[in-house]
């Protein structure tokens, strides 16, 4: 934990979450992965989402952007209450507002990397040299604007990584969403993606969700959330050290 | 479990594993419905020629004029061979009548069988098993017999008169009784068949003092030796004696080229599938090397992983062959119908009632469909031996290996375009090998595709990109990045469709040299002939108090007439067309391949000369100057070549003369057509009503106007080529099924790719257009190869396969519409393709998506 979360209590949340609840049919059993999920986001935070696989992160994650729909309850996000969107509203919003980081990357094979950022910005309506300069600078920060030309399986997991982070940030949306962007590379390598998805949200005041399993990973965040039987739980800043 | 693990991967994708056998099952049902139509339509023919041939070891022949009654008795007396036997044969109609038979019988097709009862019954037994004495048989007027089968099939039974029509002139027969063979094979051979008194039947034909034939039963032996001698030296000339089945295969002959065509337009339909399996089967390779190389990792062998794909393939080519018999039997029903109408058009006269099944066509496809399996999965199981143990490949270096390939592919490629365009020009006639030499072209261009589809993506790549942004782009990279499954895709279709664009064009390029034929040879105004079983041939008679009649009505110019019969010759029988005509009408512009017209008019008039048709000039080797050996009343005789001309009326050829030539040779003086032309300013309409009044009542004639007969002619050539067509449709299915499967299994490979589009941001509706504008990329690509393709293969079948199973030479046309059709067939089958991919990428979640590995 970073800071403390009273200053952030005054002020308009950016992401609400109001009783949401998410469960999933199998077979004739009826399996609840959320269940009276409340919570609050401010503008600018980065918050972990911790817990083991399968406990619900990525579902949570998936919820907020719009990729799935809750069972029950609502999420607002910056005033818009994303769960009365059409799933093309949803998309259109996703695609202008969220950046999206992978476990696996999810990096597009078929494109380079330097076309692999200029997608998003494709998308919503950014073209020609304007974007190729903004996609070239933000290659750069994340080091490999050296390898514009290459495509993601040329490149290792923790590069195809910073490149799915430059993705994330190139249109400039207001949250990043992270699920497990450690959780398919080393240590070492791991800890560099976290603290340059750091250095890149806060540079830019980007609200950061990241859900991980690491505990090196939470260190990051300003507040720190476990999900325990369905339910999200706010950490002690001492429970995680 | 390793067979369980591949088991699953079957089971797992259900449209893959159906599609692939669906697409083999198509191919082995087309092979095996064709060959069962073709059976069917010789073991009718043939049981026809056993029913009426009965048990003769010989026959005595006839030309033009038949067989005097006089020799058989002369033959039966002196010869002294009890087991002799007269026979004339003819062909009826139904006719329309009030009695028993109703309107829907009408045209239905009877042989009859004219036979001296008394002489039967070593030749053929079955006349003992009627029901009716026979006595009655032959007392009573106009009396027949036929099986109870066929008596059923028109709706009549004893006792009662039926209408028919032969050559034109009605008759009415009663049928005394009828033949219940004890075993099937007689029943069928009996169907459609009528049998009367020879006298009765000579009556029925108009050949009053003539026999078709004597059937003769020759003791093996010295006494046969002898009695073969005996026959001879009392024969007079222009009679032959021969053995029965030298005819059976000459009428075999006829038919082959037929019979290999539809064979080898079937095993196209095959090649097809090959390729549809090739493809399924390797992309199912491609889709594990991650297991693989898992597998090959805790100890499988190479051995273990090449029989493990090999296995698949031969699951799967059983369970497809299994189907493809089945599906074949329903299919080869549908067929028999058109394989018989072709028959009949062009060659002769046969009634196929019943498919016919016989297990070894059965097993023949099912063998094909497994081994065709097996050749298309040896690639596919030597490459996943390749994996490697330790890491799989990545994904970029696979592709990086098949774009390397690409030089080799290309290579192969015209090193087998370069065998098969020799195997082609081989100075042969055989079919067998024109079609293979046809194969190591097609095969040639499909190695030639994924090179050709590198070159021509980059070629698209700067244009794609320029109007419609990265969606093309990525449309176009998804295609070229990923040639390991989509080069085999769109050489498939490719194939497929340069075949329906090889076979297009073909036919209407002949049509277009069938057309301009018609144009130069119909040049009267009024055509007129008995009706015939037989379009493309004319055997029967106008009546000559008919033929005074019709060429007396006023405005008639002048009039042609022409004699059709078929001769005996050195080189088997041929159809012998005498003309009565003048120079102008003899002389049309392009009427003639080789010989100089006014020449040939002159030696035509003189009594040693011919000309023959360009079909009978090809396959005998007859150029001018050529001496062909007709057997002619006076013994055979040599008759020059003066000139080769045009015809597209007969695969077998024709021999033309003047009539005055004929009539030196043959007794005969019948006519069996004739073309007039009118005095300027006739009302043809008036003119076609008076020549009909003329004739009505005596005989029914078909009588034309030239643009009537045109059209007529133009529809016999059209149902020719209808089970041409029919195949080319077939193939199309076959290989809209493969790509079908191919595309889609593509597209449903790359689900979590597409769920990560969606992720960010992609609508469905944009995925939906990168999915199919993928797919509909990959088509045009199909459709664009497919032209050179295509008109390559068209050339092929023009220039070679059609000259050496017909004769005929035509020229080639390109046809815009047949183009644009291959493309856009192309182009719907790859778009529909990426419907379904599409539709389930839409369906399902993409939180679904991106969770899977």
């Amino acid at each position: 934990m970073t800071e403390p979360s009273t200053s952030a209590q005054q002020a308009e949340p950016f992401i609400s979450l109001q009783d949401l609840g998410k469960t999933y049919r199998e077979g004739d059993q009826v399996r609840a992965v959320l269940e009276g999920v409340n919570a609050t986001v401010q503008r600018g935070e980065i918050i972990a989402l911790l817990g083991p696989s399968g406990s619900g992160k990525s579902t949570l994650l998936n919820l907020i952007s719009g990729i799935d729909t809750p069972t029950s309850g609502h999420i607002t996000i910056d005033s818009i209450n994303v769960t009365a969107l059409s799933e093309r509203q949803r998309t259109l919003y996703r695609r202008s507002n969220i950046g999206y980081v992978f476990q696996f990357f999810n990096l597009v094979p078929t494109l380079t990397v330097l076309e692999n950022l200029l997608l998003p910005m494709e998308l919503n309506g950014i073209t020609g040299a304007e974007a190729k300069d903004t996609a070239m600078a933000l290659l750069s920060e994340v080091g490999l604007d050296s390898r514009a030309g290459s495509f993601p399986d040329r490149l290792s997991g923790g590069e195809q990584q910073r490149v799915a982070l430059g993705r994330a940030l190139v249109h400039d949306p207001g949250l990043i969403l992270a699920d497990e962007p450690t959780g398919n590379l080393d240590a070492a390598t791991g800890k560099q993606v976290v603290t340059l998805l750091e250095t890149l949200a806060r540079q830019r005041g980007k609200t950061v969700l990241m859900a991980t399993h690491v505990l090196e990973a939470a260190r990051i965040a300003d507040r720190v959330f476990t999900i325990q039987v369905g339910k999200l739980l706010e950490q002690a800043p001492t429970a995680i050290g | 479990m390793l067979w369980l693990s591949s088991f699953r991967y079957l089971a797992k994708h259900p449209w893959q594993t159906g599609l692939s056998i669906l697409g083999v099952a198509l191919g082995v049902a087309v092979v095996v419905a064709m060959d069962l139509a073709n059976q069917s339509a010789k073991r009718a023919f043939s049981l026809s020629t056993d029913a009426v041939a009965g048990r003769s070891t010989h026959r005595i022949i006839g030309g033009p004029d038949g067989i005097a009654n006089e020799l058989y008795r002369e033959l039966k007396t002196t010869a002294g061979i009890p087991d002799m036997a007269p026979a004339i044969e003819g062909y009826a109609t139904v006719a329309s009548d009030d009695g028993p038979s109703s309107s829907q019988h009408v045209g239905t097709r009877l042989q009859i069988l004219g036979l001296d009862p008394f002489a039967e019954r070593p030749f053929r037994p079955y006349l003992g098993t009627q029901n009716a004495g026979l006595s009655a048989f032959i007392t009573t007027p106009n009396a027949v017999l036929m099986s109870e089968e066929t008596a059923d099939s028109i709706g009549i039974a004893l006792g009662d008169e039926l209408a028919i029509s032969v050559a034109g002139i009605r008759h009415r027969v009663t049928l005394a009784g009828t033949i219940r063979p004890a075993d099937k094979v007689s029943r069928q051979a009996l169907e459609g068949m009528i049998i009367a008194d020879i006298a009765t039947a000579q009556v029925l034909i108009g050949s009053l003092d003539g026999i078709s034939r004597i059937d003769v039963i020759v003791p093996d032996g010295p006494a046969g030796i002898l009695a073969i001698s005996k026959i001879e030296d009392l024969l007079p000339p222009g009679v032959k004696l021969e053995r029965t089945a030298a005819r059976a295969a000459s009428v075999d002959q006829l038919t082959r080229a037929f019979e290999v065509n539809l064979t080898a337009l079937s095993l196209l339909a095959l090649l097809v599938g090959t390729f549809l399996i090739y493809n399924s089967i390797t992309f199912s390779v491609v889709m594990r090397r991650n297991m693989i190389g898992t597998l090959r990792g805790i100890g499988v062998t190479r051995q273990q992983i090449f029989t493990l794909i090999v296995t698949e393939a031969l699951l799967i080519g059983l369970v497809s062959s299994l189907i493809g018999i089945v599906l074949g039997i329903l299919l080869g029903k549908g067929l028999v119908g058109v394989v018989t109408r072709t028959i009949n058009d062009l060659f002769f006269v046969v009634s196929v009632r019943d498919l016919a099944i016989p297990a070894s066509v059965l097993i023949k496809g099912g063998v094909m469909g497994v081994v065709a399996t097996l050749i298309a999965a040896i690639g596919p199981a030597l490459e996943a031996t390749q994996v490697s143990p330790r890491a799989a490949m990545s994904r970029s270096s696979i592709e990086a290996r098949w774009r390397s390939l690409a030089p080799y592919s290309a290579i192969g490629g015209f090193a087998l375009l370069l065998v098969g365009l020799g195997v082609l020009v081989m100075p042969t006639r055989s079919l067998v090998v024109s079609f293979g030499g046809l194969l190591g072209i097609l095969l040639g261009f499909a190695l030639l595709v994924p090179p050709a589809t590198i070159l021509l993506l980059k070629g698209l790549a700067p244009a794609s990109r320029r109007p419609t942004g990265m969606m093309a782009s990525m449309a176009a990279r998804g295609v070229s990045s990923s040639l390991s499954r989509t080069a085999v895709a769109i050489a498939s279709l490719t194939i497929a469709v340069s075949i329906t664009v090889g076979i297009g064009t073909m036919v209407q390029s002949f049509r277009g040299t069938v057309e301009r034929w018609l144009d130069t040879t119909l040049a009267a105004d009024i055509y007129i002939s008995p009706p015939s079983l037989v379009s493309s041939q004319v055997r029967a008679t106008v009546r000559p108090e008919v033929l005074e009649k019709l060429i007396a009505i006023p405005g008639i110019e002048s009039h042609t007439t022409f004699r059709s019969v078929q001769v005996d010759s050195t080189m088997g029988p041929v159809s012998l067309v005498a003309l009565d005509t003048d120079l102008p009408t003899f002389n049309k512009p392009n009427r003639f391949k080789q010989g100089d017209p006014t020449d040939i008019w002159e030696a035509f008039q003189r009594g040693d000369t011919v000309i023959v048709s360009e079909p009978l000039a090809y396959h005998r080797s007859l150029e001018v100057g050529s001496t062909v050996t007709l057997s002619t009343n006076q013994g055979d005789t040599d008759f020059r070549v003066a000139g080769i001309y045009f015809d597209y009326s007969s695969s077998q050829g024709v021999v033309m003369m003047a009539r005055g030539v004929y009539d030196q040779f043959w007794s005969d003086r019948g006519v069996s057509s004739m073309s007039i032309y009118t005095a300027p300013d006739t009302d043809i309409s008036a003119m076609l009503q008076d020549l009909q009044a003329a004739a009505g009542g005596q005989q029914e004639l078909r009588i034309r106007s030239n643009a009537d007969l045109r059209e007529a002619s133009l529809q016999v050539f059209d149902r020719s080529f209808a089970i041409t067509s029919v195949m080319r449709i077939l193939a199309i299915i076959v290989a809209f099924v493969g790509v079908l499967s191919a595309l889609m299994a593509m597209q449903l490979e790359r689900r979590r790719e597409l769920g990560t589009l969606r992720a960010l941001g992609f609508t469905q509706r944009q995925i939906w257009g990168l999915i199919t504008s993928q797919t509909g990329l990959m088509g045009l690509i199909a459709g664009i190869l497919s032209i050179p393709i295509g008109l390559a293969l068209a050339s092929g079948l023009i220039f070679v396969v059609n000259r050496r199973s017909f004769g005929w030479s035509m020229d080639m046309q390109i046809f815009p519409d047949v183009l644009l059709q291959a493309v856009g067939l192309s182009l719907v089958a790859a778009l529909l393709a990426g419907v379904y991919p599409a539709f389930r990428m839409a369906l399902s979640s993409t939180a679904e998506s991106l969770r899977e590995e």
